[in-house]
């Protein structure tokens, strides 16, 4: 990950509060797509983003001492979306608006349909759909244009690990886009 | 494939990233949390709260409820005072069953041999000693109290039963005349009053290899009231033997 030199001066120029609003217009909705992306959910994910900034502005002095400050935050974040993901089934549909979701989905207006049929849509969905282990390598991978090694680093796992989910996760995107074409041509 | 994906930045931007979900809103609600952070934890502990209060309230309701339903089926209702009646019955066909047996030990003991070594012990003079002018037979007293001691209330039962109601005296005449006995079947009845017992006894006697002839023998039996001797026998006597008595005891 590139080093972000402009980052380290937060610490040092400003104080506590000034910090606070630097780093969230710079990482507020970075972080609530990153949190997206593992909740499918923006309501979880902005009280996720929240989490994080109230963590961050908590451990200021620790977070002053940090060299690559992207990589922290971003750690802090997928860690509190993984602990939501993991957390009871009650609070995930529930006590959520993923429940009222799941009713919207069944009964898709005429417009819906015609903006799911676009390809962008489709592809999005589709990476979406995908379980969080191929999700995040890939959307670090295409989305933030991250390297194999810095994606390696921010999930604290192998770089070869790294290679075979996206590997496994672009064979999956292939599986699913390919079924859909193969029906969108038959309905055409 | 990888061409697509090398375009979803754009794709998600365009479409399920759309807009912007970090507004000043947020900003505004994040610095709150910040500067009042007790408002969010007296919001948090609100609803375990809630939750540990119902679920207390369901444990009470279902004991209550529980509770109720042991109450009232301590209530005699129809259907229970038909068990208790069973029971009642069960119980009493069990008092039966130990009463029926020990009256048929007894008969086995007295219908069964000549038993030899009870005559032994009643006849032969080596087993008698004189304690205080008083006659003792130590070894025929322990048999005794071996064979009948289960079945009768006390030992002055078993002394009463043997020398005054006829206890023994079948065998020691089969014995003295030859005879053999076998018991070949027994019909014990409950008499009105639920401690006094009849029964008939079919005995078989032969003497010399002769063809087996049968008697029966009726007799009464009572058992204690008492709670602690229940079902022991206090008195024990034949009352008609259809002249079996006077057949073994005649030495023709």
């Amino acid at each position: 990950m590139a080093k972000e030199n402009t980052e380290n001066n937060h610490f040092t120029k400003n104080n506590q509060d000034e910090w606070l609003e630097i780093i969230m217009s710079e990482y507020g909705e970075r972080l609530n797509r990153l949190a997206f992306s593992y909740l499918k959910d923006w309501g979880l994910a902005q009280d996720v983003v929240q989490e994080v900034f109230v963590t961050c502005y908590n451990q200021y002095n620790k977070a002053s001492e940090v060299h690559y400050f992207k990589p922290w935050i971003y750690r802090i974040t997928i860690n509190r979306c993984k602990d939501m993901l993991k957390s009871s089934f009650l609070k995930r549909y529930y006590f959520n608006n993923n429940l009222l979701k799941h009713f919207i989905n069944k009964d898709l207006s005429p417009e819906m349909r015609l903006v799911l049929k676009n390809e962008k849509e489709k592809l999005s969905q589709t990476v979406l759909s995908l379980p969080v282990k191929y999700r995040e390598v890939i959307i670090f991978f295409y989305y933030e244009e991250m390297t194999i090694t810095e994606i390696a680093e921010l999930l604290a796992i192998n770089e070869n690990t790294v290679k075979t989910r996206l590997k496994r996760g672009r064979i999956l995107v292939k599986k699913i886009l390919g079924g859909s074409e193969l029906y969108g041509r038959t309905i055409e | 494939m990888e061409e697509q994906l090398s375009n979803l930045k754009r794709a998600m931007d365009d479409t399920v990233y759309k807009g912007n979900h970090f507004l000043e809103e947020h900003k505004v609600k994040i610095r709150g949390t910040i500067k009042h952070p007790r408002k969010k934890n007296r919001l948090e502990w609100f609803p375990k709260l809630l939750t540990v209060t119902l679920f207390i309230g369901c444990i009470i309701f279902i004991t209550d409820i529980t509770k109720k339903n042991i109450n009232s089926s301590d209530k005699p209702s129809q259907l229970e005072q038909r068990n208790g009646t069973k029971t009642e019955e069960q119980r009493n066909n069990e008092d039966n069953w130990v009463q029926k047996t020990a009256i048929k030990k007894v008969l086995e003991q007295e219908f069964t041999g000549p038993n030899e070594k009870l005559v032994d012990l009643l006849w032969n003079p080596k087993y008698k000693t004189v304690v205080n002018n008083k006659a003792e037979n130590q070894e025929l007293d322990k048999y005794l109290a071996e064979v009948y001691g289960p079945y009768f209330a006390d030992f002055s039962r078993i002394e009463t039963f043997i020398a005054a109601d006829g206890g023994t005296k079948y065998q020691t005449g089969a014995y003295d005349n030859g005879y053999k006995l076998s018991l070949k079947n027994i019909t014990i009845e409950q008499e009105n009053i639920s401690y006094r017992y009849t029964f008939i006894a079919e005995v078989g006697y032969q003497k010399n290899g002769d063809e087996e002839k049968t008697a029966s023998v009726e007799g009464e039996v009572v058992f204690s009231t008492k709670e602690k001797e229940e079902g022991k026998i206090v008195g024990f006597q034949y009352v008609k033997d259809n002249g079996l008595w006077d057949i073994l005891r005649t030495s023709n």
